[in-house]
């Protein structure tokens, strides 16, 4: 059984699993308390058994730290409406911040195999936008040649996204406006910059940001299967791999 | 140039060729691996200061060493400093151009070696495999990549196996001999005062260190994504066991070195030692250090090698084997995403979100969530408040178990009869039935401690009969769907003495 004073450190270790940007190599306790999550079994499971309270799930322990993601119901998940809020979004936007977040993985690891490795990566704004920008392209053709399409209506989640412009800059000080996209790929990898999940690229270009290890790791043992399981469940009409042409060029 | 017409290609001696020999494949692909770097070199004819007299086959080769050198310690090679390495380079070949060349030249040989302008994607060339029936292949790799230093959060560049092969010149041996043999080599030269070979080889020994370690690491790297893929039982024990041996032999041999070549410095060697320049006895000793220092890390890599494995175990327990195909985030996700109609498209991106984001600490309350809350019904806990004092109502419902399958099972022993190897029980059993004779034998392998876990239907008695006796003799199991032991399942001990 685990005592008092042990439980006063699962709780600092949850507290350093909540935020993202602190590192093991300059914080000496986290080092310490990731250490003894591996070494001690029972300090582990009494950790696991706090977290799985507080809906978070374990995905890695290293020394990256405690890696940790919320589960549906968990008050610490993650919402597009909290962007709404904090940015005034309104729905079509918010869309538009989903897309691009999918942009950004799809972006940053184009195939399985890229996932799989602990390599740096990269994404910038203007990248991700083209990438978004040809795969809606491709479907408005098919869209337009096929009239089996219109069987799930006009409403597809591209159109929004499609229909803003790529760049609107402002007059005063020539910044991206809320009227153009980049302007809300900009804020999501902002967005991903406070979770640890990105970071500006300092001197690797305009708007590129790296990819982080966390984000490699959330998305790989978490998102994409999460996203997938998603569609292959409750989007009937949705085949996997049909002829797939849209990514050419990509590799 | 002429040639020579007449002669009838089919009808030579082809079927001798060393072209279908396997070593000759190796050879080329070695051959490709120096590709990138041609391409680098010919490309840059677009550029403006193509014809400066920059030397960028050396630039290319220098930046790898630059990266190989301190790869794997904690000081690795980060972008701009290995930036700043080849700008000084190329300012020393061309004197007097301005600092923006220097800079643009350097960052298009590293991001050539990271192949930034197609997106770090491997480089990817066909050659023809005429030891293969299927001669046309690709050979796909990287030479340079950047890693995240976990602990610190760096962003260091690391080169991979395949450069340091590239850049050692193509040897493909087993690492732990050739390591031996250079070691020889160093020594003898050494005694000879041969201190330009002598540093060479103490650099190739520090490549192959690093080769070895970079082995070992996907071989770790592997464990973490499906900790079935690596053979755990045999394989890697053999080689983590032998890589300990290794590494305390090469560790003792360059102390031995070390003190013999410093010895030479300070003029108690032998007579050769008279000519020693001091900057190449230096350079070895730097070289042997850096060599000790990687094998303690490396030493330090092979003790924590197993707890990644038993850390690995636990964690991909009870993860099922379908997760471990990763989708394709284009194809698999993005694109069905935007062909759904916008309330799925929203809802598959609130759940990727809400996956990819990682927790978020609520610090303000939010007006949505609070409206949310107020409007959801009332939650009743999973978790009673009450325990129940007899914990024996805490073990799973028995209207889990299909009567069916336990009967399946019952019959699937019954008719082969113990003692019997769990493969051939499970050999003829359905699937239900299968599994059932399985956690049957895993039960009676290690029954659980716990009052509340004595296999409460009596399943596995019934399965098994009421004094099972299960065994491992480490034999592994060689089905599809199950890894493990084969264990032997008898019906009492004095079946297991027989």
């Amino acid at each position: 059984m685990i005592d008092i004073g042990h439980m006063q450190e699962v709780g600092q270790l949850i507290g350093f699993a909540v935020q993202p940007n602190v590192r093991t190599a300059t914080d000496l306790e986290y080092r310490r308390l990731v250490d003894q999550y591996r070494s001690k079994v029972e300090f582990a499971s009494a950790t696991d058994a706090v977290l799985t309270g507080l809906g978070l799930e374990v995905l890695s322990v290293d020394e990256l730290g405690i890696v940790v993601a919320p589960t549906r119901d968990s008050p610490f998940v993650f919402r597009l409406a909290d962007v709404g809020e904090a940015l005034r979004a309104d729905a079509d936007q918010r869309l538009i911040c989903g897309l691009a977040l999918l942009g950004i993985a799809a972006y940053g690891y184009p195939t399985p195999a890229d996932l799989e490795e602990a390599h740096v990566r990269y994404a910038d704004v203007q990248g991700i936008d083209d990438l978004l920008r040809a795969a809606f392209d491709e479907l408005a053709a098919r869209a337009d040649s096929d009239p089996d399409t219109d069987e799930y209506g006009m409403d597809e989640a591209w159109r929004p996204y499609r229909k803003m412009r790529s760049l609107v800059t402002s007059k005063r000080g020539g910044r991206p406006t809320k009227e153009c996209t980049q302007y809300w790929i900009a804020k999501v990898l902002e967005w991903l910059h406070g979770q640890g999940m990105a970071r500006p690229a300092a001197g690797r270009g305009e708007g590129r940001y790296v990819l982080n290890e966390r984000f490699r790791i959330h998305v790989r043992e978490l998102a994409a299967h999460a996203a997938y399981t998603y569609l292959t469940e409750h989007v009937d009409h949705i085949q996997t791999n049909p002829d797939g042409v849209v990514e050419e060029g990509e590799r | 140039m002429t040639f020579n017409t007449s002669v009838d290609w089919a009808d030579g001696p082809v079927g001798d060729s060393v072209v279908f020999d396997r070593s000759f494949t190796a050879r080329m692909k070695t051959l490709l691996r120096t590709e990138p770097i041609h391409q680098i070199a010919d490309v840059a004819g677009q550029r403006s200061w193509a014809d400066a007299g920059f030397d960028l086959h050396t630039l290319c080769l220098a930046a790898i060493d630059a990266v190989v050198s301190r790869q794997r310690l904690p000081d690795e090679a980060t972008y701009s400093e290995v930036l700043g390495l080849l700008g000084e380079l190329a300012r020393r070949a061309v004197p007097g151009a301005d600092q923006r060349v220097y800079a643009e030249v350097a960052t298009y040989v590293v991001d050539g070696l990271l192949n930034t302008p197609g997106k770090s994607a491997p480089f990817g060339y066909d050659l023809i495999d005429y030891a293969r029936e299927s001669a046309a292949r690709r050979v796909e790799f990287t030479l340079l990549y950047e890693r995240e230093q976990r602990a610190t959060g760096t962003v260091v560049l690391n080169a991979t196996v395949d450069a340091i092969n590239a850049l050692i010149g193509g040897l493909d041996c087993d690492v732990e001999d050739e390591q031996a043999a250079v070691e020889l080599v160093l020594d003898r030269q050494l005694k000879q005062g041969k201190f330009d070979q002598a540093q060479a080889s103490a650099r190739m020994g520090s490549q192959l260190s690093i080769q070895y370690f970079e082995e070992l690491s996907a071989a770790l790297e592997a464990t973490r994504r499906d900790v079935r893929s690596v053979d755990w039982r045999e394989a890697m024990p053999q080689r983590l066991a032998r890589a300990i041996d290794h590494v305390g032999e090469r560790l003792h041999a360059e102390a031995q070195l070390l003190e013999h070549v410093r010895a030479g410095q300070s003029g108690d060697g032998e007579a050769s030692g008279a000519k020693r320049p001091a900057h190449a006895v230096a350079a070895v000793v730097d070289l042997l250090e850096d060599c000790r220092t990687r094998h303690t890390e490396l030493h330090s890599q092979l003790i924590d090698a197993r707890d990644t494995f038993l850390d690995e175990q636990v964690r991909q327990r009870f993860r099922p084997p379908a997760s471990l195909q990763t989708p394709d985030l284009a194809e698999d996700v993005l694109h069905p995403v935007l062909r759904g109609n916008r309330e799925q498209a929203e809802a598959a991106c609130e759940v990727f979100a809400a996956a990819a984001f990682g927790p978020c600490a609520p610090r303000l309350p939010r007006i949505s969530r609070l409206v949310d809350m107020m409007l959801s019904p009332r939650v009743v806990t999973a978790t009673p408040v009450h325990l129940p004092d007899d914990p024996g109502e805490l073990v799973d419902p028995p209207a889990s178990i299909v009567e069916a399958a336990v009967e399946g099972a019952v019959a699937a022993v019954a008719s082969i009869g113990l003692p019997a190897r769990l493969s051939t029980l499970v050999a003829n059993a359905d699937d239900a039935a299968a599994r059932l004779i399985v956690y049957a034998a895993l039960w009676a392998y290690a029954p659980s401690g716990e009052e509340g876990d004595q296999d409460p239907d009596g399943v596995a008695s019934r399965i098994l009969g009421p004094t099972p006796v299960v065994t491992s003799d480490g034999t592994a199991l060689a089905m599809p769907k199950w890894c493990g032991d084969d264990l032997v399942v008898a019906a009492n001990e004095q079946q297991t003495a027989e």
